[in-house]
């Protein structure tokens, strides 16, 4: 079943607050409203333009019930109609595809997603999360995002030498993009050659997974402004324009309990089918970027695998030869993914709102040297979901 | 390029405040989870069975989701069960129950019951065997000799040798 | 199409007693300290005022909601007086909440702002509450480093 969207949709304004813990001095809406009024600046209009606000995060995490009331204060939302989504961790990519779905139906001609996390606000992340677990069966169990049984399945299909290494190179890769990204919380300045010290030394998570491979907790908030395509290029000179999105959370995909026996990840039916009905046949050759959502280094070189449908030892080979680097076959992660910054609600916004940075030539320091014209980014959250967003340069992309 | 926040140059104090936010639930069973924690006070495993495709749900679940039809005919499956993956904690977090932290290391095991081929239910594991954790194990329950009707009536796994 | 009544699979449910118990952190921010502070420190309400559209904002505000002019270094002193624009009664008893029941949660308009705000008013019988008396502030002797470094506001004696 192909999508066919009523008119076009482009991102026309993307603001970032800079990522990092311990915001002391601002509260929430004031922490928004500087992401809020970035965005403004960066597609030259103001709040009048906005016919929709889109506001998110992940429910209760800052232990405030419906924020979006309160936040009205620093999101300009005042008198305008608002939509609240919370999806869990795909909540930011939720966003974007709302606000796209919203301004592609004709309901809304200008809409403004806004994602955030004040996580140093919350005690526990990992405690937060356990509040999706069924209360009756599951929570005093539940470990939240953290889980090694990615690890024991690498482990077990290419050895623990070979699989740990190829987490571990995949981490510090990360850490190598997010040192040129001004704007990425945590950037330790590792080297290849810590590999094995950190295999051995970083302390213990849940079994292989160590502190080292595991997503940080930030603040940080993200808005992005889309439009429809005529407004679109009349606002903007370089709109960036939402090819198609999918967002696959199903029983059997679903949770760690369903995971050894599942028919397929959540990553690979979502690529399989956003791509089949794109027509793209070869998503390594086809994409220029990819901003994955990847919480963990483990289910990073795992994923890697699900969204470009390779099979077997392809994608750790990949790993293995730098393919993935910023010159590689497909970059991915310039921003240094989800390892180094990590407001939740925010994070998977920040997805596309990179790719439409690089397509745009405005990422500054993290700018790719290559031409970008074709970019993938990919939203996670509790629990399995995923989702998977196609952005283009131009509007001559073929319907299949 | 972004401008960091700057400090003022006198010393700001900057206020914050620190709660623990403790409310009080009540969870209903419904009738198809009462029946399993009924199940669970007699050292018994139900499971609902689809009646389209066969597969058996523990915890049970009145739908199957992957069928969409009713699924209320209960079976038992059982006790014992096979390792098909495992978590191995060494680092906390507050059990939302309590605000407390656990000790560690601790374990969650995922067992794919007997008696079905897609059946997995998660519960800890005993700690004196988590050295011993490896896919494919056989696992069997232990039971709490005080049995309400709850998750705790089965304390957890052990490895059966 | 109901098949079965509700009452034939009753006889399997109960309930089970749950809790949620989660540590956090809230942080004022820099604009919200300084509130605070005053409250704490001075015993004194601070409030910012919009340069452009002239509203005055206390609690106060980073930016003006309505134009988003940056308004955080126009402080003004607001008195403590004020009147009650409405105001209701609790009547239930919570652990949550700062007071035991019967007690009045006013919306007080401070003298020189637009917009009221939520505080606990006390020595008055709920009864003999009326829209419009005028309250003033009452200062906690042991302060919180909250809204309640206000302890209540007091009808004004005529």
């Amino acid at each position: 079943m192909t999508k066919k969207k009523n008119r076009n949709v482009g991102i026309v304004g993307i603001g970032m607050t800079e990522i990092s813990s311990h915001k002391e001095d601002q509260n929430q809406p004031e922490m928004i409203n500087e992401a809020v009024r970035a965005a403004l600046a960066d597609a030259g209009i103001t709040l009048k333009d906005i016919d929709c606000v889109v506001h998110g995060n992940m429910e209760l995490f800052e232990m405030v019930h419906q924020p979006d009331l309160w936040h009205m204060i620093g999101t300009g939302a005042l008198g305008k109609p608002e939509f609240r989504i919370t999806t869990g961790g795909t909540t930011g990519m939720t966003l974007v595809a709302a606000s796209d779905n919203l301004v592609a139906s004709g309901m809304y001609d200008v809409v403004m997603a806004i994602g955030f996390n004040k996580l140093q606000e919350a005690g526990s992340t990992t405690g937060g999360i356990t509040n999706m677990a069924d209360a009756l069966w599951y929570r005093h169990l539940q470990t939240g995002a953290l889980t090694s049984t990615s690890a024991n399945l690498s482990i077990e299909e290419f050895g623990e030498e070979r699989a740990r290494k190829a987490a571990m190179k995949h981490r510090i890769m990360m850490d190598k993009h997010a040192s040129l990204n001004q704007r990425a919380h945590r950037r330790f300045g590792l080297e290849y050659n810590q590999m094995e010290d950190l295999m051995k030394n970083s302390p213990q998570l849940i079994g292989d997974l160590r502190l080292i491979h595991m997503c940080s907790q930030s603040d940080g908030a993200c808005v992005m402004i889309l439009a429809s395509e005529e407004k679109a290029k009349r606002m903007s000179k370089k709109p960036v324009w939402i090819r198609d999105h999918i967002a696959v959370h199903r029983e059997e995909t679903a949770s760690n309990a369903y995971f050894p026996l599942l028919s397929e990840t959540s990553q690979r039916v979502a690529a399989r089918k956003l791509f089949a009905r794109n027509g793209i046949t070869n998503p390594v050759e086809y994409f220029d970027v990819f901003e994955m959502y990847d919480p963990s280094a483990w289910w990073g070189i795992e994923w890697l695998r699900e969204f470009f449908l390779l099979e077997g030892d392809e994608a750790i080979k990949m790993v293995e030869n730098g393919d993935w680097d910023l010159d590689g076959k497909v970059p991915v992660n310039p921003s240094g993914g989800v390892t180094a910054s990590n407001p939740i609600s925010a994070t998977a916004m920040l997805k596309p709102a990179e790719v439409a940075l690089q397509i745009r030539r405005d990422a500054g320091t993290h700018q790719l040297k290559r031409e970008v014209r074709h970019g993938l980014a990919s939203g996670f959250g509790g629990v399995m979901w995923t989702e998977l967003m196609m952005l283009e340069k131009d509007l001559n992309w073929q319907e299949v | 390029m972004m401008a960091k926040n700057e400090p003022n140059t006198q010393a700001e104090e900057l206020i914050s405040i620190q709660v623990v936010n403790s409310i009080n639930y009540s969870f209903p069973t419904g009738p198809i989870m009462g029946k399993w924690f009924k199940g669970l006070k007699e050292k018994k495993f139900y499971a609902t069975k689809c009646p389209s495709c066969g597969r058996t749900m523990t915890p049970p679940r009145g739908c199957c989701a992957l069928c969409v039809v009713r699924s209320e005919e209960f079976v038992e499956v059982g006790p014992k069960g096979t390792v098909e993956n495992y978590d191995i904690a060494y680092y906390s977090s507050p059990d939302p129950l309590t605000g407390k932290v656990r000790a560690t290391p601790y374990a969650a095991v995922f067992v794919r019951m007997d008696g079905s081929d897609s059946d997995i239910f998660t519960h800890g594991i005993k700690n004196e065997d988590i050295p011993k954790l490896k896919r494919g194990v056989r696992v069997r329950p232990v039971w709490n000799d005080l049995r309400t009707g709850s998750i705790e009536d089965m304390l957890y796994f052990e490895i059966d040798a | 199409m109901m098949k079965k009544g509700r009452n034939e699979n009753s006889k399997d449910c109960f309930v089970v007693p749950g809790k949620m118990a989660l540590p956090n952190q809230y942080f004022a921010g820099r604009v919200g300290s300084k509130f605070i502070i005053a409250l704490r420190d001075s015993r004194k309400i601070l409030g910012v005022k919009c340069p452009k559209c002239k509203s005055v904002y206390v609690p106060p505000l980073e930016y003006c909601e309505k134009d988003m002019t940056k308004i955080d270094e126009n402080w003004v002193e607001l008195g403590n007086e004020g009147v009650l624009t409405n105001y209701t009664v609790v009547n239930y008893r919570d652990a949550h909440l700062p007071r035991k029941a019967p007690y009045i949660l006013g919306m007080i308009k401070l003298d020189g702002t637009e917009t009221p705000f939520v505080h606990i008013v006390e020595g008055i019988d709920p009864e003999n509450a009326e829209i419009g008396m005028r309250v003033k502030a009452v200062f906690a002797d042991k302060t919180t480093n909250t809204i309640l470094d206000i302890d209540h506001f007091a009808p004004v004696e005529e």
